[in-house]
């Protein structure tokens, strides 16, 4: 611990960085995972990933099917172990953060509950928490995501939008210390996941929150992060790092920019790259 | 309009099958044993055979009541215990089916003299109910998908607030469906009991008539049989509306 603040106080960012932002809060060390085939076959998802996450910092990992991110964010979320390397979130256990209810999650599949209500599933978190409900904050969230009017609606009522707005603000009620978001909007249509990801950009920036995003789009990746991991499949490593130095608040208009664009294609040509090399091998 | 053509068809059902009894029974197509419908309707038409059913259909809907009652709570217990304790699962579903397939009647002299033939109805009912009711609600608390499941571990939940709040709403359809095979499973497990020497109910009722050759009597215990299983199901079909209306 104490070699890991040495590192961290002697990064340039000294200066005067948003304190915030600076903090180490995941710290992700040598960490392997093997899946058994059978009892001689195994194949290796993920191999000696080491990377830090700071507090309150956004970052998203990309990369090819198979690559093995939604094992590492799986991992980080405390649904499964690594079979190798530690990894730590604000020095506990990512399962001890999980007990201490301070994770949020939302993924693909909005995993709403179907006999809730649009309030009874943002309360949800409450309830399995053992916490009284606080109305207030359902309310307060419900308006966030804009669905205030439907506030008694059902999940098979809503259209596909609505239902993973909602499952973010179920994600945040409680205020989480972190954030994991698998692919929120991969099953929406383009012009709705554009607008998804710009609502997604105003809510955290009202309270930014250590948040780690899988996503298969590189243009999100680029407009919500403030750094961008790229992995690379067999077996699965982190192979390159980018910077999104893009000012917040982000609008549609930061995504029709020249900066927005270059990254977004310096970032694709990468996955290209690392694309044609599994091709070819 | 769908609502009334299919209600129609079903009125339409009931009416051949009761024309197609009559006049098989009228024709003595099938022998002395099956009665024309009005005939037995005639044996119930007089006061003491109509009461002599009446209190006997009374008698087996309480067993049966109590029999669904206690089958369900002990189906619903064992699933319970097999969520929370997840090592005691194996031990449990291995349990329930073997007692599920014990023959009943196999069972009957044994409760008699082990319960007495007072709680022997009770008891088959209790034991024909518990095994479809376990299985209802395993596969009910399991309905959730893999997604919500996770969802619910990452929020920190414990299993027991995982059961209540996200395992057994999920489960509520099955359980419903559970009971109303539970319900037809109870009136034939209390009717059975009665059989082996209760002192009253239809199964008695249904001894005493076949060793008597009251084909009448006989035939109207079956028919009375029917009705208190109709009724289990309407009963709990209107629960099960109302609950979904309230919850759902």
């Amino acid at each position: 611990m104490a070699e890991f603040q040495k590192e961290t106080l002697g990064s340039p960012l000294d200066g005067s960085p948003p304190t915030s932002v600076m903090q180490p809060f995941i710290e992700i060390d040598g960490v392997s995972k093997r899946f058994h085939l059978s009892r001689s076959d195994y194949v290796d998802a993920l191999v000696d990933i080491s990377f830090e996450i700071y507090r309150n910092e956004f970052v998203a990992l990309v990369g090819p099917s198979g690559c093995g991110k939604s094992t590492l964010l799986r991992m980080i979320a405390g649904l499964d172990e690594p079979s190798d390397g530690v990894i730590k979130v604000g020095d506990d256990h990512p399962r001890e953060l999980i007990a201490k209810q301070r994770v949020g999650m939302a993924m693909q599949e909005h995993g709403l509950m179907p006999w809730l209500d649009a309030v009874g599933n943002v309360s949800l978190p409450f309830r399995l928490a053992g916490l009284p409900i606080d109305p207030e904050r359902v309310e307060e969230l419900l308006e966030l995501v804009k669905l205030s009017k439907f506030s008694n609606a059902r999940p098979s009522q809503l259209s596909g939008g609505m239902k993973q707005r909602l499952s973010i603000a179920r994600a945040l009620v409680l205020q989480p210390d972190l954030l994991i978001l698998d692919e929120p909007f991969g099953a929406l249509d383009a012009v709705t996941r554009r607008m998804m990801n710009q609502e997604l950009q105003r809510i955290w920036s009202r309270k930014p929150t250590t948040t780690v995003l899988v996503t298969h789009s590189l243009e999100e990746a680029v407009f919500l992060s403030d750094r961008i991991l790229m992995m690379s499949p067999n077996p699965g490593t982190v192979i390159s790092e980018y910077p999104v130095p893009l000012p917040r608040p982000r609008t549609l208009e930061t995504s029709r920019e020249k900066d927005f664009l270059s990254l977004v294609e310096s970032v694709t040509a990468r996955l290209d790259e690392i694309c044609a090399t599994e091709l070819l091998s | 309009m769908n609502d009334i053509l299919a209600y129609s068809r079903w009125c339409l059902g009931v009416v051949i099958l009761i024309l197609a009894w009559e006049i098989t029974g009228n024709r003595g197509w099938l022998g002395s044993t099956w009665p024309p419908l009005s005939s037995i309707f005639d044996y119930l038409n007089s006061r003491p055979n109509l009461e002599l059913l009446v209190r006997n259909a009374g008698v087996t809907g309480v067993n049966a009541v109590l029999g669904l009652l206690f089958g369900t709570l002990i189906g619903a217990l064992l699933a319970i215990l097999g969520f929370l304790i997840p090592r005691l699962y194996p031990g449990l579903s291995t349990f329930a089916t073997f007692v599920n397939a014990l023959p009943l009647i196999a069972l009957g002299p044994l409760l008699i003299i082990t319960v007495g033939e007072g709680a022997t109805p009770v008891a088959i009912a209790t034991l024909s109910v518990f095994f479809s009711f376990f299985v209802a609600a395993i596969s009910g608390i399991n309905q959730t998908t893999a997604i919500q499941r996770d969802v619910t571990i990452v929020f920190g939940a414990s299993r027991w607030k995982k059961l209540r709040f996200v395992q057994l709403p999920a489960a509520v359809p099955r359980l419903f469906d559970g009971l109303k095979l539970g319900a037809s499973a109870a009136v034939l497990g209390a009717i059975l009991g009665e059989w082996f020497g209760s002192g009253s109910g239809l199964g008695v009722i249904l001894v005493s008539a076949m060793q008597n050759f009251q084909i009448e009597l006989l035939w109207s215990a079956a028919l009375f049989g029917t009705l208190l299983t109709i009724t289990g199901f309407v009963c709990i079909s209107l629960i099960r509306i109302a609950f979904f209306r309230r919850y759902l």
